[in-house]
């Protein structure tokens, strides 16, 4: 018989964003509540995801705001790019906020254990530390939360030095004169953007027809178009049939529309998409199931052993921080015995990139919403017909706002430009709450702001917007 | 322009009615169709919906009063200009009391407007129990929601609405006061189902269901035996000049009784026809004083939901109503006595004793019967 000391009423694997808010909620509620993790509390988003890419993409957004300076009356004198201090910064602020992670989950009692974890069974889960000792740790509940990883090529596997993942990309300490992108997601695009933005000769790779292949069509075609113009290559609907060692890098034969193309590069990175990490968990000593690499859950987040949940990537698409942290939440509630007689919650979840422009999107795209046979009104509201965008000069971009013409629900809403990240959240509190057109036309919005634009194309998909 | 707000007369044999519940508050404005009130007749606990947009400016019949047919219960404003100069009916509001208010969200309250659904009685699934699109039923579907296992799980105790209270206890007062007694017969519908078949494949503008035939051989029956149509009121035994016959539909705010005037004179396609349109105004809160009005019997099809026969309560104000039970298919002996398969319904009517005896009331069952089994008699007829 284990010590009671190891037996908690939540056992969280996982300390991601998905992972640590399941703990720090399981904990609110009363739970005795215990995380294992084996390498950062924050996980990926915080330490090699999320949070030090907007450091860097601010530097560069910054790079860009300075050598426009002279534009606004301002003279900055020698702008230049220090690619080190750049990493540096990045790599602090993800220290500081998994540093905080910690404290949160000391002051919320959240018992830590730091190694890998394995089930032994259902309800038993051995946790291996760096330094090779084993402890067994038992749960009446856990929760799966440990996130995935980069997908490798299958005959380019990551070498740290030519062929790149995420990590290689944010932890480089010299600037490459050439990259090449494989994948043209918002992890891809954002690496693209930034090292563009600091001098490489960026190329893109899309296997799909246009980039952010997720993404609004309309949005996809205008971050294609303003990256393109800060010089970045882009090569849709082209795969990498086969690439081969160069003394300086490497050189990749395209398959595209055109036909086979070839180009040399310093480095690839590689952003086809991620795996969940479920091989080591020793899953196959639980009833838990694995389909292509995902757990496969209920609505509840709920695996085929009822008291074993999952969240976050491990559970598939979208493979966002916030979606793991509100199943986390969700999750935790529902073990403590909330959401017994309620319907599963279904938010949308929105979806943002930082790169040139910035992009944020929520609920369907246009092509979705047709695809599924709705009668959709569009309105368009293009950021040149607002004031505030004039003013400081970010003027490039939109707002795109779907409604059913039946009932006027609000589809989807999708953002390009300054502030689109921060601005989309406006909309997703309107989806929540079941807002419909005649709401948000209400609804007064601030002058002189760019969330004006957000009411301005309300009002355009009614054809009733009145600064353009 | 300030007007009267009068007790409505939702029945022939209605002379007074007890207003129950007042839905909204002097000073509230309300829109064509909102409910304004609950009054109780001896048919049933009606929420009587508003003709017109307007405000609520003072209520006269308090809760429990009882009022003549035609006589003012409150005042309201259509916010139309008078007719008399100077004669401004300009009020000031009064002060608005909390109104009881359904929690929904915008999108849920206009998908239940165009589905013409009430969100009275709609289970919320959103936070607070706030009503969200998604628990707005589709407008054709049964609405009685079936309990999940999940919440066979929980025991709630509510409060009874005041619309609930006045159907139960109407419902205790026809089964306790009306003496019914009841005949329970087999109809075989064979031919009936096939009538109906090649009726509905051969043309597109009417489609036929076994309700119909059901509505219209009830008619028939009642035509044909005029003696029969009468219903027991405190004044008197009451013969009705019109075989009308009601019909039980069922709506998102439970079950209503819509009558089907003069269904007795009709053709089948007639009553089809109408009976549809009475089914959506009922589903659509569009059923009007008129519509359910009169009538001795009702006809209560349970058909659809796997029933073998349903006995039911007679509706207050009528004398008999005809529980219709599932189509099943059974073996009976021929002529050679063997078995040979037939499909039939089973009927069951419910007779108040005070206006039929067991001899009248098998009389009309037969009637029904010989209508159902003669169906192209109903047809071309």
């Amino acid at each position: 018989m284990n010590a009671p000391s190891n037996t908690f009423d939540v056992l969280v694997l996982g300390g991601g964003p998905g992972g640590y808010v399941a703990a720090l909620r399981a904990s609110q509620l009363g739970l005795k509540t215990a995380l294992v993790e084996r390498e950062h509390l924050g996980g990926i988003c915080l330490n090699w995801g999320c949070i030090p890419t907007k450091s860097l993409l601010h530097s560069a957004d910054m790079l860009r705001t300075l050598r426009r300076a002279a534009e606004f009356g301002v003279h900055a004198g020698e702008v230049r790019a220090d690619l080190p201090a750049m990493i540096e910064r990045s790599r602090s602020a993800a220290k500081r906020l998994s540093g905080g992670i910690a404290g949160l989950l000391r002051k919320a009692r959240v018992q830590v254990f730091a190694g890998e974890a394995q089930f032994a069974t259902s309800q038993e889960v051995r946790v291996t530390a760096s330094d090779g000792s084993v402890q067994s740790v038992h749960g009446r509940h856990t929760i799966i939360a440990t996130g995935a990883r980069a997908r490798a090529l299958p005959d380019m596997p990551f070498d740290g030095v030519k062929v790149w993942s995420y990590r290689d990309a944010l932890s480089a300490r010299r600037l490459p004169s050439t990259l090449l992108v494989v994948g043209a997601g918002a992890i891809g695009l954002e690496f693209a953007s930034f090292y563009a933005a600091l001098g490489t000769r960026v190329t893109v790779l899309e296997a799909q027809p246009r980039v952010l292949p997720g993404s609004d069509s309309d949005i996809s075609a205008f971050v294609e178009k303003t990256m393109a113009s800060d010089g970045i290559t882009f090569h849709a609907a082209t795969t990498l049939a086969r690439t081969e060692q160069t003394p300086t890098g490497l050189r990749a034969i395209l398959q595209g529309p055109r036909g086979q193309e070839t180009l040399e590069a310093e480095h690839m990175l590689v952003a086809i998409g991620l795996a969940g990490n479920t091989d080591s968990l020793g899953l196959d000593r639980t009833r838990v199931k694995v389909e292509r690499g995902l757990i496969a859950v209920d609505e509840w987040g709920e695996t085929a052993h009822p008291c074993i949940h999952a969240i976050g990537d491990v559970v598939g698409l979208p493979m966002l921080a916030h979606k793991a942290m509100h199943q986390g939440m969700v999750v935790a509630e529902r073990i403590a015995g909330e959401h017994r007689n309620a319907a599963a919650p279904h938010p949308a979840i929105p979806a943002c990139t930082y790169g040139h422009p910035h992009t944020a999107g929520i609920g369907m795209t246009e092509q979705d919403a047709r695809a599924l046979g709705r009668n959709v009104r569009v309105g368009r509201f293009p950021l040149e017909g607002n004031g505030k965008a004039v003013a400081v000069g970010e003027a490039a971009g939109f707002v795109k706002t779907l409604f059913d013409a039946g009932t006027g629900e609000l589809l989807g809403a999708h953002i390009a430009g300054s502030e689109a990240t921060e601005l989309i959240q406006g909309f997703a509190v309107a989806m929540g709450l079941e807002s419909t057109e005649a709401e948000l036309m209400a609804t007064v919005f601030p002058h002189p702001t760019i969330s004006e634009s957000m009411h301005e194309s309300v009002l355009a998909a009614y054809g009733r917007a009145l600064h353009i | 322009m300030r007007r009267e707000l009068l007790m409505p007369k939702l029945g022939l044999t209605m002379a007074e009615g007890v207003m129950t519940e007042w839905l909204i508050s002097p000073g509230a404005a309300f829109s064509a169709g909102d409910s304004l009130f609950i009054i109780e007749s001896e048919k049933a606990a009606v929420e009587v919906p508003a003709e017109a947009d307007g405000v609520l400016l003072e209520i006269s019949a308090q809760p429990g009063e009882t009022v003549p047919v035609g006589a003012a219960i409150g005042w309201w404003d259509d916010a139309r200009a008078t007719d008399t100069p100077g004669g401004g009916a300009k009020q000031t509001p009064a002060p608005v009391a909390p109104v009881e208010r359904v929690i929904a969200t915008p999108l849920a309250r206009r998908t239940a407007q165009q589905r013409g659904i009430s969100l009275h009685g709609l289970r919320g699934s959103g936070p607070r129990g706030r009503i969200r699109a998604a628990d707005i039923p589709m407008a054709d579907t049964v609405t009685e929601a079936a309990p999940s296992a999940k919440d066979a799980i929980a025991v709630h105790l509510r409060k009874p609405t005041p619309a609930e209270i006045t159907v139960a206890q109407r419902l205790v007062a026809a089964k306790q006061q009306i003496p019914h007694f009841y005949l329970s017969a087999e109809v075989e519908v064979s031919a009936l189902l096939s009538l109906r078949s090649e009726f509905n494949a051969a043309q597109s503008a009417t489609r036929l269901t076994l309700n119909d035939f059901l509505l219209a051989a009830v008619g028939r029956a009642l035509a044909d035996l005029p003696e029969f149509n009468r219903v027991w009121t405190d004044a008197g035994i009451l013969g009705l000049t019109t075989a009308d016959v009601g019909m039980a539909v069922n709506t998102g705010r439970g079950l209503m009784v819509a009558v089907l005037r003069d269904a007795g004179r009709m053709s089948l396609p007639d009553v089809s026809r109408s009976a549809k349109a009475l089914i959506e105004r009922a589903r659509t809160s569009r059923l009007g004083a008129a519509d359910m009005a009169g009538g001795a019997i009702t006809v209560s099809n349970a058909g659809m939901h796997d029933v073998t026969a349903m006995t039911s309560i007679i509706n207050p104000g009528q004398a008999m109503i005809l529980g219709v039970g599932s189509v099943r298919e059974v073996f009976r002996p021929d002529a050679l006595g063997l078995p040979a398969l037939r499909r039939e319904i089973t009927l069951v009517l419910s007779a108040d004793h005070r206006v039929l005896d067991g001899v009248s009331a098998a009389a009309l069952l037969k009637r029904i019967r010989e209508h159902l089994a003669r169906p192209l008699a109903l047809l071309v007829g």
